[in-house]
Order: C-alpha cells, then structure tokens, then sequence
C-alpha cells in the first residue's frame, strides 16, 4: 500500500518535471533587461532614477532594431501649464494632411492601418450627424460642394471614462490635462476603447508596422514609441513634442494648410486658446456625456 | 474562565489598534483625495467662462456659412475601410 503511494508521488513528480523544465528553460533564456521589462513597475510608481534607466534600456533597444539613435523622453509635466485645443470648422477642408502627419511623427502602424485621427465628411443638409458621416470619401478636390469635416481625435477629456475603467491603471490623466497610455502595462482589455465615446482609441491587433527608414525616433514613453501587439493607444497631443523645453505645436496643427488648428495653454490668459474660448461660441462633442473635452470646435467666420 | 477573558482583552487591545489604523488611513486617503479635487476645481474654474453652442445651434451655423478657404486640394488617401463580418 505504502510501496503504491510512493509510486504514485513519483509519478506525480515525472509529471511537473516537464512543466519545470520548461519554465526554467523559459526563463533562462530571457535576459536580464527583459526580465526587468516584464516585472517592471507602473510608470507613475518609478523613481526618477528607475526611468532614467527604462529609457535608457528602451533607447538602445529601439536604436539595435531600427538601425537609428533613438531618443526616449520622460518629461513630466510642466507646472502651470493645461494643453487645450480647438478646431475651426468653418476652416476645414478635409484634405487630412493632418491624419498623416500625425501617423508620421507617432509612429502610427501602416499596415495593419491604425489613424489616430478621423476625418469625418458630413452633409450640411444633414447637420453633424455622426451615425451617417463618412470617413472613406475621396473626391479628385476637396472641399466638396453641400459638405462639411469634423476632424476626431482624443477629446482629452477634463473627466475622462477610459481611465476609471482600466483594470491596472494603465491609463491615467497627466497634470498638464493629457490622457496618457502606460505601454506595459496595458493588459489590451479594450475597456477604454468601450468607455470612449469618441471612438478615439485604437487597439493593435497585430504586430505594428512601421519602415525603418519612416519611424520617427524622437519618442516619448508615453507617447510615440514603438507599441507592441496587444495594446491600446490614442492622441497625446504630440507629448513629445509639446514638452520639450521650448514647446512645439503637435504635428497636426503644423501640418494643417488652412490654419483651422490652434493649440495652447488654457491656463495663460494671452494665449490663442484663450483667446478663443474668451471670444467664440465653442462646440464641445457629447456635452451632455459629462466628460468635459479639452478640444474645442468653433466657427472663425 | 481566566482564558476566555484573556481572548477578550488582547481582542479589545487589537481592535483598538485596528480603529487607531483606520483612522491614520482614512485621513491619508482624505488628504489626497482633496489635492486631486483641488488641480480638476483649478483647471475648471481657470476657463470656466466660456460659452458653449448646442448641436442644433451649430447646426444652423454649418448651413448657413460657406466654407471660408477657396483653397481646392486632393485630399491625401482615404483610410482602408474595416469590413465587419
């Protein structure tokens, strides 16, 4: 009876062995580097220290599997400073440079296409009419006769729904108002996606794709580099960009050929969003949802 | 009779530690709660004077208005169309 229990626990034994052995083999075949990139803590718990050494381990990964000096920022955010921005619609021409300078400078996948930005051609006649507007139109020119275009991205929402959702606190509202994605901490649950009332989050279903010769590798971490398969992103209002020391417009404003985009600080009562919000009548998208845009339509005329 | 009342009192000693515990807690988690209501109050009071339109109201502006630019261009390419299946 004895002897048959014994034989018993062998065999359980011989059977774990193989689930052992692969977990060891698992693990040693890891590096140290992507050992600490798995165990890695959330982005707001780091010390300074422990993220000046994940850009660094980040840099010289994305520099080895481009073939290009790659820059990962961690700038916080400034003090003083709430980024707003607004959209003149009766500027528009729906000509979507915006959407792929945007793709550019963010490193957004090619194929499988993922565009932060959606240009929405709706009928006059129709009014905003977001159940029938079209996103695909491709006319020889635009603007087309009878039509008007509602560029969407992140809202940047004062009371944004996809953050109380996530289950890790992978997403999370920055001091300077910017809705922000933790890369690995993404757990690709779409919740956010779900919660975002604007469709303004985008999710990688497979391995982004992205030239060599065409990445951008001025990133940021929580902005434009390189995102794995599996995880969510969206509009950061060029983080990148915007918190560099002397402050860049986002890509899309810069692009813009009719000058219908404007950005600023909201807190500076002499900048141009200010300026507008102080002197135009604003259309925030899905007021009645409470989340409290940070991106303003108006009208110039 | 001795034991029980032994269990009693190192029960009433651990609650009294736990109530003390609670409280230190509790007051930690007030005290941030506050700092986050006081940046979204700030950032809402700061532009808290502008007036937004309604849909319908920008509706009528859209239908009205002519397109300020005469600018003509070729839109660059049309996203690929997701098929729902």
């Amino acid at each position: 009876m004895q002897n048959k229990e014994k034989n018993s626990s062998r065999r359980e034994f011989f059977k774990k062995l193989p689930v052992l052995a692969l977990g060891t083999a698992t693990l040693a075949s890891c590096n140290s580097k992507e050992l600490d990139e798995f165990l890695q803590q959330n982005f707001k718990t780091l010390t300074k220290a422990e993220k000046a050494e994940i850009v660094k381990n980040l840099e010289e990964k994305y520099s080895k599997k481009y073939g290009k000096k790659f820059s990962v920022s961690d700038a916080p955010a400034d003090e003083g400073v709430l980024f707003g921005y607004a959209l003149d619609l009766s500027r528009c021409i729906g000509c979507r440079r915006c959407v792929y300078a945007c793709v550019g400078e963010n490193n957004q996948s090619r194929d499988p296409q993922i565009h932060w930005i959606s240009v929405l051609q709706m009928e006059k006649e129709k009014g905003i009419d977001f159940a029938h507007s079209n996103a695909n139109y491709n006319p020889e020119t635009v603007p087309e006769e009878g039509h008007f275009y509602i560029p969407v991205a992140c809202q940047q929402c004062r009371n944004p729904q996809c953050t109380t959702v996530c289950p890790t606190k992978a997403t999370w509202q920055e001091e300077d108002g910017i809705v922000v994605v933790d890369y690995n901490w993404c757990i690709g649950c779409r919740y956010c996606m779900a919660a975002c009332p604007y469709g303004a989050r985008h999710f990688n279903w497979g391995e982004p794709n992205v030239p060599n010769d065409e990445i951008n590798p001025d990133t940021h971490y929580l902005g434009n580099r390189p995102r794995p398969k599996g995880v969510v992103e969206k509009c950061t209002f060029c983080i990148q960009r915007v918190r560099k020391e002397n402050g860049h417009y986002p890509a899309c404003v810069e692009i813009c050929p009719v000058g219908a985009r404007k950005f600023g600080n909201l807190l500076d009562p002499n900048s141009e969003i200010r300026y507008i919000l102080e002197n135009k009548r604003v259309l925030v998208l899905k007021e009645e949802l409470n989340t409290q845009p940070k991106f303003y339509y108006f009208f110039g005329i | 009779m001795q034991n029980n009342s032994n269990h009693r009192r190192d029960f009433l000693k651990k609650l009294t530690f736990a109530f003390g515990s609670f409280i230190l807690f509790s007051g930690f988690k007030f005290k941030n709660q506050s700092n986050i209501e006081t940046n979204i109050n700030k950032s809402k009071n700061d532009n808290s004077n502008f007036k937004t339109i309604s849909k319908s109201e920008a509706e009528d502006l859209i239908k009205k208005s002519n397109t300020e630019i005469n600018l003509q261009l070729k839109p660059e390419p049309a996203p690929i169309e997701k098929h729902v299946k």
